[in-house]
């Protein structure tokens, strides 16, 4: 027992005198390494980044987590679509199971005309204190103009900024809204604008004209019914628990609230789906990319050290040491290096993407096609641990093996043919 | 008794289309605490048949038996290559032509690396290492690392290496080749009394008159072939 330690212990003091030998063979090893995982780390950063990015703007554009709707309710938005308004206490379950914030929400697209202009827009009824901490509506950031709604009750309306300029409409002004109620006949009503509200996303502010969900209700003719109910998850990892939880609970109940459907924020909108899908798309290529040039590099150096060393094997053969623990020296060496390198890279990692890039990356350049897919001009990167300690091993792994037989040949040699004669 | 068979071994090479024996059907045998010289000139197979006999190159034919302490007879032919280093590890020494020094490893380090293989302890094999190095002439320089040392310093270094396990047989390509005659005969002195002592078998190749004057025993080669074996009687 004794002799097998002393055996690697020998080993490996070789293989970090050897380190420290080939310095410069060393620190290109090992900066390959790190370049690797810090390209990579920063790539998974902005792409999760913009995930996260990509989701709080689904949530504040008014889709939520999840959403609870008719079915047909997610391709139509009319007032045709109806499920019944839960009661007070049916409410709280709803929040306590998923652990989310609920939010009622009458909606039909609808024309918004004033003297001079019209638009398409979609016509919001809300609980205004239910919308608080939850969409793009938090009248704490939003309301940049006049006031936020005060209740269910209010007859006002409040629309974006840019709809506003697109209307040449302001404060105080009254719109026409014309739409179908919920027996499909066409309604219009007038309504005074009593807030403006500004956001960072302009399709949201061209998009929504919004108002108290019982004035909604009486204009479109809802029967204690509402279009649908979104959920904002606390904790974003949960949001499939409480789809589960949420499918469960509907399947349990009667039914008159049949067809109805829940969603996740993926499904309601593909376009945003698409694109994570090619961001993760490109990632995979470019860890492939990374992976292969790194394993070329690494493999590179160790040829080159297996060619300047075969004396040196032959020594160790020659004085009875096995082949394998000469593998085993060749990989203890490789080891150290990748690992090292795989450290520095995190940590080079963490200071680039945490301590550098804090402030967020702008994307101002590719702002208006990035926008048309409700992504924000600025992504926040987030470095992830698990994700950058799986690809170093991915990569170490992957360069153990690949040296494995180069070295094994080497090792295997006869001992005479490297000695000189 | 014998120590060590050779019988009919051939070790051959391609050279060109040609096929060219370095070793050539060569029979002899070595007997326990043998003090043997090979000579011949550059060429004629002396480190092919250092190499044979301790099997870090195998015959193409014949065979090499070694009767190992227990008196069982080993056919080196017929051991894999693990078993071989195996055997190698627990019963030889080996001082090369060039290139025999661990780099990265200090002298003492060098001379105790097969200790250690072999688990001797700490302490003990430190002190057979140094005890070793004064032997050979090397006070002082335990802690040099070879690119630190000249070339007949670290011959030294090879040879204490291949005393210090006290091996049944050792072997040493030219060790005299980087050192002085005084040097040179400090060392064979040295073998000497290892050899009286220990009842180590050594045997050479060298070219050197003042080691051949040191054989028991000299086989001369040529071209493959054994021309001349003459044993001395002192
Ligand atoms: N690996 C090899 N490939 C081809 N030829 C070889 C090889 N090893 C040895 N030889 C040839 O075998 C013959 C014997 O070589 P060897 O090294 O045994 O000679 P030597 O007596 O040790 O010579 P020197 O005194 O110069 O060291 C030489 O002609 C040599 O060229
Ligand atoms: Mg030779």
């Amino acid at each position: 027992m004794s002799k097998f330690f002393s055996n690697y212990f020998i080993l490996l003091i070789i293989s970090f005198r050897n380190i420290f030998r080939n310095r410069n063979r060393s620190l290109l090893t090992v900066l390959a390494v790190a370049v690797g995982i810090v390209s990579t780390s920063f790539l998974t950063a902005i792409q999760i980044g913009s995930r996260k990015q990509i989701q709080d703007d689904a949530v504040r554009n008014m889709l939520g987590h999840l959403r609870v709707a008719k079915l047909q309710s997610f391709d139509e938005t009319t007032a045709l679509h109806r499920i019944d308004k839960p009661k007070e206490q049916d409410l709280q379950i709803l929040s306590n199971i998923t652990e989310s914030k609920v939010s009622e929400r009458i909606r039909a697209n609808a024309v918004v005309l004033t003297e001079r202009e019209s638009r398409n827009i979609i016509f919001l009824g809300v609980v205004p204190k239910q919308e608080i901490g939850v969409s793009v509506l938090d009248p704490r950031f939003s309301i940049k103009e006049g006031r936020y709604l005060s209740g269910e009750n209010d007859e006002g309306v409040i629309i974006g900024n840019s709809l506003s300029v697109r209307l040449k409409t302001s404060l105080g002004k009254r719109v026409v809204l014309l739409t179908q109620d919920s027996n499909g006949k066409s309604i219009e009503r007038g309504f005074r604008v009593i807030g403006i509200f500004k956001t960072d996303l302009k399709s949201i502010e061209d998009s929504y004209v919004v108002t108290g969900l019982n004035t909604a209700s009486s204009f479109l003719k809802f029967d204690n019914q509402i279009s649908d109910l979104s959920f904002l998850i606390n904790d974003t990892n949960k949001i499939s628990e409480a789809l589960d939880k949420l499918k469960d609970y509907f399947k349990n109940q009667n039914v008159t609230n049949q067809d109805i459907t829940v969603k996740t924020w993926e499904e309601m909108e593909p376009f945003l789906l698409a694109i994570v899908k090619l961001q993760n798309g490109v990632l995979i290529l470019w860890y492939s990319i990374v992976i292969v040039s790194v394993f070329f590099g690494v493999i590179n150096t160790l040829l080159m050290t297996v060619v300047e060393r075969q004396k040196e094997f032959s020594l160790y053969r020659a004085l009875g040491l096995g082949s394998n623990l000469i593998i085993v020296n060749v990989f203890m060496e490789m080891f150290i290096l990748l690992l090292f390198g795989s450290f520095i890279g995190i940590l080079l990692s963490i200071f680039i993407i945490q301590i550098l890039l804090s402030g967020g990356i702008s994307l101002t350049m590719f702002n208006d096609g990035a926008e048309l897919f409700g992504i924000r001009s600025i992504i926040f990167p987030y470095f992830s641990l698990p994700s950058a300690i799986n690809f170093s091993i991915i990569l170490i792994t992957s360069c153990l093996v690949g040296i494995y037989f180069p070295t094994r040949n080497a090792s295997k040699n006869r001992p005479t043919e490297g000695l000189v004669r | 008794m014998s120590f060590i068979k050779i019988n009919k071994i051939s070790k051959s090479y391609v050279d060109g289309m040609a096929l060219k024996y370095a070793v050539k059907e060569m029979s002899f045998n070595i007997e326990k605490g043998d003090f043997l010289v090979l000579s011949g000139p550059s060429g004629s197979g002396k480190t092919t048949l250092l190499n044979l006999i301790s099997g870090l190159d195998v015959p193409d034919s014949g065979g090499i038996i070694i009767l190992n302490e227990n008196l069982a007879e080993l056919n080196l032919s017929l051991l894999s290559d693990k078993e071989r280093d195996e055997f190698r590890l627990k019963n030889t020494g080996f001082v090369f032509q060039s290139y025999n020094l661990i780099p990265v490893l200090s002298a003492e380090e060098n001379v105790y690396f097969t200790l250690q293989l072999l688990g001797v302890s700490k302490e003990e094999r430190k002190l057979l290492a140094r005890e070793m190095l004064d032997r050979v002439g090397l006070k002082d320089l335990y802690l040099r690392r070879p690119s630190q040392l000249s070339g007949g310093q670290q011959q030294r270094v090879a040879i204490a290496r291949a005393m210090v396990s006290k091996p049944a047989l050792i072997l040493a390509d030219e060790p005299t080749a980087n050192l002085d005659s005084s040097t040179a005969k400090q060392l064979l002195d040295l073998m000497v009394d290892f050899n009286r002592e220990f009842k180590t078998t050594f045997v050479f190749s060298s070219h050197d008159e003042q080691v051949i004057s040191y054989a028991k025993r000299v086989i001369t080669l040529k071209d493959g072939i054994l021309l001349s074996d003459t044993k001395k009687n002192f």
